[in-house]
């Protein structure tokens, strides 16, 4: 089986099928990489489309520096980026997140509402470190394809990542703070001997 | 070193967690999870907020091999066209025109069954 850079050069030579193996390749890897940032199916799916025809009609530029995985995913999500530069800003508010639970009755609910939560506060952090957290834990990438794909330098990922983590952990133990919530502390998973995790109950 | 001193930054956790610890501070920090159960609570809070946060990904992709066929195929159809954008554009509208369910409808109908 050809490598990604095999087929990248072969159609450069002009081989279009070679172009239709690559889009096998990685169009599930990017429908979900869009679908992560834009959320709305019928976006995703048009900056999937997008990305595949600016990346032939580009391809000539693509020098093999990086992968061209990365290299694809650069483009989704600076389309991606455009997109939502367009659309109005939607956040969960924390506030809605339902937490009249009673205690021990409704361990399903308590474990999405945990999930809202998280995924509200990854939505607010900044663009940067919002993108290098889903990119190292949703989509398991290296620092060096995350600094590929974020156009900056390897400590520039790896710093925008480990703030946003920083960013999120704080903001999980304020929120533990404003909630007498007892279920809510014993899920949340911020160290420092405050919190106990489910496997220790 | 005093290895029962403070916790170390969460930057070296972290560090520690993704793989990315300096060579000369990796035995430190080996030395300072060993003697100190502060610094072994927040490695383990660091741990587990990662996989909290890896645990409330939402995104669900559609299983269906159709699905991605179709994907593909329409792909390469606008690249094949001699406008590739406008060629993308008049094969979405194509699908709605026809009221078949269309790949978009599709997506969001895989996604819900899943």
């Amino acid at each position: 089986m050809k490598s990604d850079i095999e087929l990248v050069e072969d159609v450069k030579a002009g081989d279009r099928r070679a172009f239709s193996e690559l889009v096998q390749r990685h169009q599930r890897a990017l429908l979900r990489l869009s679908l992560r940032f834009l959320r709305e199916p019928s976006l995703a799916e048009d900056v999937v489309q997008e990305s595949f025809i600016k990346a032939y009609e580009k391809i000539h530029l693509f020098e093999g520096r990086s992968s061209f995985k990365s290299w694809l995913f650069q483009i989704a999500v600076n389309t991606a980026k455009n997109r939502l530069r367009s659309l109005p800003h939607e956040f969960v508010n924390i506030d809605d997140v339902h937490l009249g639970i009673d205690p021990g009755a409704e361990n399903g609910m308590v474990r999405e509402d945990l999930r809202k939560v998280i995924r509200s506060e990854v939505d607010r952090l900044p663009e940067r470190q919002r993108l290098a957290l889903s990119l190292r834990i949703f989509e398991d990438l290296s620092f060096k394809e995350i600094a590929q794909i974020m156009a900056c330098p390897y400590d520039t990922a790896k710093a925008n990542y480990r703030h946003g983590l920083m960013r999120l952990k704080e903001r999980l133990e304020t929120l533990q703070g404003q909630t007498d919530w007892e279920d809510f502390e014993t899920m949340l998973p911020v160290e420092g001997g405050r919190m106990r995790t489910e496997v220790e109950q | 070193m005093n290895h029962n001193s403070h916790p170390r930054p969460d930057e070296w956790w972290i560090d520690l967690i993704e793989g990315e610890t300096e060579p000369s501070l990796s035995e430190d920090l080996t030395l300072l999870l060993l003697n100190s159960p502060a610094g072994r609570e927040r490695l383990r809070g660091l741990k587990e907020l990662r996989q909290a946060i890896k645990d409330s990904d939402e995104v669900l992709l559609p299983e269906d091999g159709t699905y991605y066929r179709d994907m593909h195929s329409r792909i390469m159809a606008a690249i094949d066209g001699p406008n590739p954008r406008l060629q993308r554009l008049q094969t979405k509208h194509t699908g709605a025109e026809t009221g078949s369910l269309g790949p978009v409808s599709r997506l969001h109908a895989l996604i819900k069954k899943n």
